[in-house]
């Protein structure tokens, strides 16, 4: 059923009038391609602020069909994507529960990053926005971290009881401690390293996944929203249950394409976000073809 | 190893302890070469994950891996003035 834009009171018209021109100047702003709005703009200045709210809505309420089918119309040959790229995206916040309920984040360590900023990946797109930055959850870090304070405190510890490094003289034994905090902390960098830019991200067009295997191997693969068919979030083991988190496999439209988000935080939020994402893509496809109509 | 040769032809050789420590400084300077090189390599590839996915630590690990090879290079210095 599409929705009604205009009714209730003359204030309650007002107000969504208001958001709607919010959205195309936003619209404006974000396409510079984008078709001008003739009818808007040939209309004389005085007509649009001194009209009453109920003129206003008459005059509005013919112009943003035809303005958002010239712009969904000059972008259909762009693109043929599962998410329409412009005129119609809302948003997160407005179809979105888990971006209502979290807001956006600041760390730029955090595990889920919503809506994070001064972010962004190679091969985005001028209009598409990321929402979410996931990463491994950082209980996962625990493991090489314990590691490396073992081996920073073994000088301290083991060759206090079992000195080996008496038989040398005193400036190799100097050259050794450092060779071995220089080893510490190589280990240290790549496993950081390793944790922090395999990130999978999920923007209104499409979701990403980043795999830097090692220093020297990367994977970088993605699919469109509209192609996802199903997902499976799954929590494994006990330290999953207590700290929540698990794997998130999607599968694609594809031939044997799965994408596997592998120990992030809060795989049933992450698959509820992107069935949210999934519900707009549906919706913004039904917008198109009604306006195509 | 001087010992080992009658007086008249004790030239003053070196002896195995100093060939072994020679060796030995040898050795430590190979793995230190090797640690240079790991160091450029983290600087290339902190390079490359940026081009793929950019954030706003960029800046802060571009200086470290920076800062993590001239310390590199620099023990390399040091072990081959002072082993």
């Amino acid at each position: 059923m599409s929705p009604t834009i205009f009714n209730g009171t003359a204030e309650e018209e007002h107000q969504k009038l208001e958001r709607l021109e919010q959205e195309i100047e936003e619209l404006k702003r974000q396409t510079h391609s984008a078709p001008t709005l003739p009818e808007r703009e040939s209309q004389p200045p005085q007509q649009q602020p001194t009209s009453p709210p109920q003129e206003q809505s008459e005059a509005i309420a013919d112009q943003p069909d035809e303005s958002l089918t010239e712009a969904v119309d000059t972008n259909a040959e762009e693109t043929d994507d599962g998410f329409g790229e412009m005129g119609l995206k809302r948003d997160p916040s407005d179809y979105s529960e888990v971006i209502r309920d979290r807001g956006a984040s600041h760390n730029p360590f955090t595990s889920i990053g919503i809506l994070p900023k001064n972010v962004s990946f190679a091969d985005q797109r001028a209009q598409e926005r990321i929402l979410m930055v996931l990463r491994q959850d950082a209980i996962i870090n625990v493991p090489w971290i314990t590691i490396a304070i073992i081996l920073f405190i073994i000088p301290f510890t083991v060759l206090r009881f079992f000195p080996l490094l008496d038989l040398m003289p005193g400036r190799f034994q100097f050259f050794t401690m450092i060779g071995w905090y220089l080893f510490t902390l190589s280990y240290v960098i790549q496993n950081f390293l390793s944790w922090y830019f395999n990130v999978y991200i999920i923007t209104d067009e499409r979701i990403v996944d980043m795999d830097f295997y090692s220093l020297i191997y990367r994977n970088i693969s993605s699919t469109q929203i509209g192609r996802i068919e199903d997902m499976t979030a799954t929590t494994k083991g006990v330290f999953g249950a207590i700290f929540d988190f698990g794997d998130v496999q999607i599968q694609t439209a594809a031939e044997e394409e799965q994408f596997e988000f592998e120990n992030v935080s809060q795989p049933v939020t992450v698959t509820k976000f992107i069935n949210e994402l999934l519900v707009e893509n549906q919706r913004e496809r039904r917008e198109r073809e009604q306006r195509h109509v | 190893m001087d010992w080992l040769l009658p007086p008249g032809m004790q030239m003053g050789l070196p002896g195995a302890t100093t060939i072994g420590f020679f060796a030995l400084k040898l050795l430590y300077l190979i793995a230190f070469l090797l640690y240079v090189i790991f160091a450029f390599v983290v600087v290339r590839q902190i390079r490359l994950m940026k081009e793929g996915y950019q954030s706003p630590l960029d800046p802060l690990l571009v200086i470290i891996s920076w800062a993590h090879f001239l310390v590199a290079v620099g023990v390399l210095v040091l072990a081959f003035l002072f082993l």
